[in-house]
């Protein structure tokens, strides 16, 4: 049985171009980079094309790039890093970030730090004049992410980070989400920190890149979480995942050669997805996340009236979406994002994430389309 | 080598061993501007005082040429110097250290001269122990006034360079009010003294340093490259890297700019 993935938002499909090149990576660059003979050479020299590729990808510089194991890893070490320099300072965020944020600024609450986690509004939009009135002259950290995860909501980040800029506090971006549509520049957008993840824009899994300025490192480097071999300019000590990096560094290039029209096609998938469905569908739905400038092009979050998202899934074997975060599913909660938006908890109960991707088709999204609207039917009235 | 197994598993050799028959010169000179003349000087032959010219040195200097003729064909106009660089500092370089293990001795440069004779060209002669004096000089001056240069520390007796790409870059050590400088602070001083000869070519648009070591050396001339290129390169500099074998059939290169810092 054919099953149409629609999770693009959960984790992407590698690209057969990044298999390809880390194939060769693991048999040609397997040495460590670290190593002072031809192979070790050869895999350092593969490992710095790679950060000047993801540099490049941010508007950045080479030095400014560091490699992780994934997003999670890099927002842990930009938050901790940063909250490091001052014991005890206060942190700001937003209800609707990514739980690898929201957590990590819980646990440093319970260690002595204050957070503050701003509101945002029914679009899931927080503003700068939000952030302004929360800075505090022990603020040590602004941490706002590009693009949300569960709805598709993009954030005013370059408007954030002109007022964190006039403030003298640090920004931190989880770029993770928004990387793969959105064309993003590190000196336009404001940003001290940001971070993203290989397999969300069609790399590897296991790998992430994390981008400091240097202007905030040439002062003092941010505290690693890990302590060995130095790699990383200190900052992430263990073993390169050399392979997994140099594939992160042909998806990277990859998604810069067909961003713009890549957008593009993937706003028209959604759109013939919702055309569809809306002439399919015997049950009314409602959409949760927009479809407008403000929001990703190829992200969608509805619910069906009167049907429980967690007793349709078992009905749409084939049809791979999610309900909630799929990074939550697994915790039996409402999704954090849907209630900070504020809708009821019926809303919430029938809500799914389909998210369109590279190699999706208009015949996978108009065929979910029937799929989904076959499902949702009450159980007499199904074919 | 990985074990044999490995190949016969994949199809392929495990690693990328460049042989005399591939182009090890084509991804150099790739990274020579086309559409502009530029000045390069070519650093091969590199030897030390205590295993006089080997083999190594011969043939770094052979590739240097080979190097050379392509650059010079890559547009017209380009200029193009050799220099070969002599450790007479009579020291084995560690990563972070260096120790004193000879006198400095006469060499016979006849070798190398004789393989310039054939290819055509002339050559210069660096002495570490003079660059050694150039950065100890200036550190000298920095002593006196640390904050003029920020980017370096003092911690106790060492002195560290504040590197953007490595943990610690360890640039001297301080020893009766005088730095002895390490490696690092050495290559810097290379880059400096010949980027400025490079300089005097108004009419070439681009510079560039090709120098070539051994793959051990790595770390060192990376380290050297980062301190000239952050704190005296001008933005048409360009720094090519070129590690090799003794045999100089495999050859790995990395370009460094300012831009990457």
């Amino acid at each position: 049985m054919r099953t149409i993935y629609l999770d693009h938002q959960a984790t992407t499909p590698m690209d057969p171009a990044v298999m390809e090149v880390m194939q060769t990576a693991c048999t040609q660059y397997f040495a460590n980079p670290a190593s002072p003979h031809a192979a070790g050479v050869r895999a350092f020299r593969e490992v710095e094309r790679a950060r000047s590729a993801v540099a490049r990808f941010v508007g950045g510089a080479r030095s400014e790039i560091y490699f992780t194991s994934g997003a999670t890893e890099a927002n842990n070490i930009a938050i901790k890093g940063m909250a490091d320099r001052c014991p005890g300072g206060h942190i700001v965020t937003a209800a609707t970030e990514h739980k690898s944020v929201l957590d990590t600024c819980a646990y440093l609450r319970e260690k002595g730090w204050s957070v503050t986690v701003l509101p945002v509004d029914a679009q899931g939009q927080v503003t700068a004049d939000q952030v302004a009135g929360h800075l505090r002259d022990d603020t040590v950290l602004v941490s706002v992410m590009l693009a949300n995860n569960e709805i598709g909501t993009i954030q005013p980040i370059a408007e954030i980070g002109r007022v964190t800029r006039q403030a003298g506090v640090a920004l931190h971006c989880d770029a993770t989400q928004g990387v793969g549509s959105l064309a993003v520049d590190v000196t336009e957008l404001g940003v001290d920190l940001l971070t993203f993840s290989g397999h969300k824009i069609y790399g590897p899994k296991g790998v992430g890149a994390l981008y400091i300025s240097n202007r905030l490192t040439d002062t003092a480097p941010l505290a690693p979480l890990m302590h060995g071999g130095g790699q990383e300019r200190g900052l992430r000590a263990g073993t390169h995942n050399t392979a997994a990096i140099i594939g992160l560094g042909t998806a990277v290039t990859l998604v810069e050669e067909v961003r713009e029209q890549e957008a593009r096609r993937l706003e028209k998938l959604r759109h013939a997805f919702l055309t569809e469905l809306t002439a399919a569908s015997g049950t009314p739905f409602r959409l949760n996340s927009g479809t407008g400038p403000d929001f990703l092009p190829h992200t969608l979050n509805l619910s069906l009236e009167g049907v429980d998202a967690q007793d349709l899934l078992p009905r749409l074997a084939g049809l791979a979406i999610s309900t909630g975060s799929a990074c939550n599913s697994s915790a039996q909660e409402p999704s954090h994002v849907l209630r900070a938006i504020g809708l009821p908890p019926e809303q919430i109960k029938g809500s799914i994430r389909l998210s369109f991707g590279r190699f999706t088709q208009e015949s996978d999204a108009i065929d979910a389309a029937r799929y989904l609207a076959g499902a949702a039917l009450p159980e007499g009235a199904r074919g | 080598m990985p074990s044999p197994h490995l190949s016969e598993r994949t199809g392929r050799t495990a690693v990328d061993d460049r042989t005399a028959d591939d182009d090890r010169t084509g991804p150099v000179l790739d990274h020579i501007s086309r559409k502009q003349r530029s000045a390069t000087l070519i650093a091969g032959g590199y030897f030390e005082s205590a295993g006089g010219i080997g083999d190594f040195s011969l043939n770094s200097f052979a590739l240097g040429h080979e190097l050379g003729a392509g650059v010079r064909y890559r547009h017209r106009g380009n200029k193009v110097l050799f220099d070969v660089i002599h450790n007479d500092l009579g020291m084995a370089c560690g990563t972070d250290a260096c120790s004193v293990t000879a006198a400095p001795a006469a060499i016979d440069l006849a070798p190398l001269t004789a393989a310039a004779a054939t290819a055509g060209v002339t050559f210069t002669v660096t002495r570490e122990r003079t660059l050694r004096n150039r950065a100890a000089r200036s550190m000298k001056e920095w002593l006196k006034n640390p904050s003029a240069e920020p980017r370096f520390v003092r911690d106790g007796d060492d002195i560290h360079y504040r590197s953007r790409q490595y943990e610690k870059v360890l640039a001297g050590v301080v020893k009766d009010n005088y730095v002895v400088p390490r490696c690092p602070l050495i290559v810097n001083e290379y880059f400096v003294k010949y980027f400025a000869r490079l300089r005097q070519y108004a009419d070439c648009a681009r510079a560039y340093v090709i120098d070539i070591n051994s793959f051990a050396d790595k770390d060192k001339v990376t380290k050297g490259a980062e301190i000239y290129l952050r704190n005296h390169a001008a933005p048409t500099d360009e720094i090519i890297l070129v590690f090799a074998d003794p045999s100089c059939t495999n050859v790995v290169e990395m370009a460094l700019s300012a831009r990457d810092f």
